[in-house]
């Protein structure tokens, strides 16, 4: 059965672009636990808004989300929080993380909240291999867009979850740190048995070497 | 580092510290108004209840001028009932009550260590007990063939000052002297047998209100009836105490002046007070239950400014799996201490000033009102407030939090 899946799904302001023939957003679109899936599309084809459906940010759509065989449409405040705690993690575009916390405070927010979080030696192995451990305790304020982009994924790798979703998560990144995250990203998803969802612009030029199922 | 510490530092974090104190200022700010309002209002309860109970400025004492007839000889006037019934008729006069007097004077000897003080050339009077100010419960005198019980008398509060007048200067008397000193009362004129009768007496009390020497009306009927002639005894009353309404002074400021009635004019002067401090103290509660309602609006705008700017953070707060209760608690927990600091320090400081500077200037106007920091009635209502404050917020900062992902 599919973890995940999009019928019909449609979001609004789509629909008023005339966008109902893009690939995603017509028909059956399942998403299984143990797989990796690509979002590919130029700018304003709603890659971002799929995830932020996926998370409950947004409820403007037709058609059927269907998360765990549930119709999320009926969910409470208190079933989105807990598909959000333990279903999914999220690096959204933004990053959004807190400009006033260090990185280490930025993931220590979260993990503190939930149990089987990653502990501080994980995260600290993570940082080392994604060369920004020095930065751990500098202010999320004062980081380059690369480098906090790289906290975020560490924050979102921290935390548990089935679903990785990620919204372009290398649009900042040269190709060596490139190769690093993906390497952090598939060995923590695998060894969770969790699902991955990636979106980004272009396919071809930063993700060739991926294998993944495009959707 | 607690996860509460970490809410606090992301949710305050939309705010630059400027505004933060702007907005606590702000709500200051209004509870110091909220708490003159209900320091206000306690007054005027007091007020009102000092009235109630005829203790005060609610009583007056009047007269008619003596009239002078050939030869500068004075002829006392008298209230008849006509004038009494004409006087009850206003609507600011709650009650009537004439001083029964008796015909002889007398002498008060106050034996000072063995050096008297004497007193002459006054009457007793008596008047209905409500009018009694003070000594009520002790304040009774009957007649007893085998022993008489001391006379129980209330003096006016001038009479100690007047005493040390009398003997310029050399006897001071204090409240707490004359209770412990032998005292006797003697009939010494316009008897109609010659006597050597003599009463012992005693201060039942001190009297704010009236300038006579009072007895137990038994007291003055018994002398009335055993050393004057029925002739001479007075049937009609030459002073009256009117119990009045402090809110229409005025009106029975006129029609005193109108018929020529004297009066007390401290008493008056501190009617007109109370009128007018009533009337501040009012004016303080409408303002501030007025201010009330812009301090409320007020708060209401500032949370709502503060989640506005910190709408991002909630956000991303909430993408983390983070339950909404979790943000609106940390926002009502911080609000509940926020408020129960600011209107405690706006109470204290209100009461401070109420206390130390606000009642000894109103002692001047000789206008007491209670000094209570705060009845019971007001910290209900204080509570009623600071309570809806915060279930105002949190059924708005929930709605925000909903709408936040509802879109």
């Amino acid at each position: 059965m599919a973890d995940i899946l999009f019928n019909n799904l449609m979001p609004n302001p789509l629909r008023e672009l005339n966008r109902d023939k893009d690939t995603l957003w017509h028909g059956k679109h399942t998403f299984m636990l143990g797989k990796a899936y690509g979002i590919f599309a130029e700018s304003g084809r709603g890659k971002t808004t799929a995830l932020s459906l996926i998370s409950g940010i947004r409820k403007d759509y037709s058609g059927e989300l269907i998360v765990q065989g549930q119709n999320t449409r009926k969910w409470s405040d208190s079933e989105w929080t807990n598909w959000r705690a333990q279903g999914i993690s999220v690096v959204p575009q933004g990053l959004r993380l807190f400009k006033d916390l260090t990185a280490l405070e930025n993931i220590d927010f979260v993990t503190s909240r939930f149990k089987n979080s990653a502990d501080i030696n994980q995260i600290k192995m993570w940082a080392e291999h994604l060369e920004i451990d020095s930065l751990l305790h500098k202010k999320a304020a004062i980081l380059s867009f690369g480098q906090r982009q790289r906290f975020a994924l560490l924050r979102a790798l921290s935390k548990p979850y089935r679903w990785l979703l990620l919204d372009e998560p290398f649009s900042h990144l040269d190709k060596a740190n490139q190769k690093k995250v993906w390497e952090l990203v598939v060995n923590d998803v695998q060894s969770k048995g969790a699902g991955l969802i990636i979106t980004s612009l272009d396919a071809d030029a930063k993700l060739i070497d991926l294998n993944m199922v495009k959707v | 580092m607690s996860k509460r510490r970490f809410l606090t530092r992301i949710l305050i974090s939309g705010l630059r510290p400027s505004q933060l104190v702007m907005q606590v200022l702000g709500l200051l700010f209004s509870f110091v108004l909220l708490a003159i309002a209900t320091q206000g209002t306690v007054d005027y309860q007091s007020v009102t209840d000092a009235s109630k109970e005829g203790i005060g400025e609610d009583i007056m004492v009047l007269s008619k001028p003596v009239q002078k007839s050939g030869f500068g000889k004075a002829k006392e006037s008298f209230f008849r009932q006509g004038e009494l019934d004409s006087l009850d008729s206003l609507t600011s006069v709650l009650e009537i009550y004439p001083f029964q007097r008796n015909a002889v004077d007398m002498s008060l000897i106050i034996d000072v260590n063995g050096a008297p003080i004497r007193s002459d050339m006054f009457g007793l009077e008596c008047i209905h007990s409500d009018v009694i100010d003070d000594a009520k419960t002790t304040w009774q005198w009957s007649y007893s063939k085998d022993s008489l019980p001391d006379v129980p008398i209330l003096l006016p509060k001038d009479f100690l000052r007047l005493s040390s007048v009398l003997t310029n200067g050399f006897i001071t008397l204090a409240e707490d002297d004359l209770s412990t000193l032998s005292l006797q009362l003697i009939p010494r004129d316009s008897l109609k047998k010659r006597t050597n009768a003599s009463f012992n007496a005693r201060i039942a009390g001190y009297s704010d209100r009236i300038s006579a020497v009072l007895a137990p009306c038994a007291f003055v009927d018994y002398l009335n009836s055993n050393f004057v002639r029925p002739q001479d005894v007075d049937t009609l009353p030459q002073r009256i105490a009117v119990k009045f309404d402090l809110e229409r002074i005025l009106e029975l400021k006129e029609y005193i002046q109108a018929q020529g009635y004297e009066t007390n004019e401290s008493k008056m002067k501190s009617g007109e007070h109370a009128a007018l401090f009533r009337g501040a103290f009012l004016g303080v509660g409408m303002l501030g239950f007025f201010v009330l309602l812009l301090s409320l609006t007020g708060v209401l705008l500032t949370v709502q400014l503060m989640i506005t700017r910190s709408k991002e953070q909630i956000e991303s707060i909430l993408i983390q799996g983070i339950h909404p209760l979790a943000v609106l608690t940390w926002y009502i927990k911080g609000l509940a201490i926020l408020f129960v600091l600011l209107s405690m320090s706006a109470f204290a400081a209100v009461f401070a000033i109420k206390k130390h500077v606000v009642i000894p200037f109103l002692d001047k106007f000789s206008f007491a009102v209670s000094g209570s920091m705060i009845s019971w009635e007001t910290a209900v209502f204080i509570g009623v407030v600071v309570a809806g404050m915060l279930l105002v917020n949190a059924a708005m900062i929930f709605a925000e939090l909903r709408r936040m992902f509802t879109r």
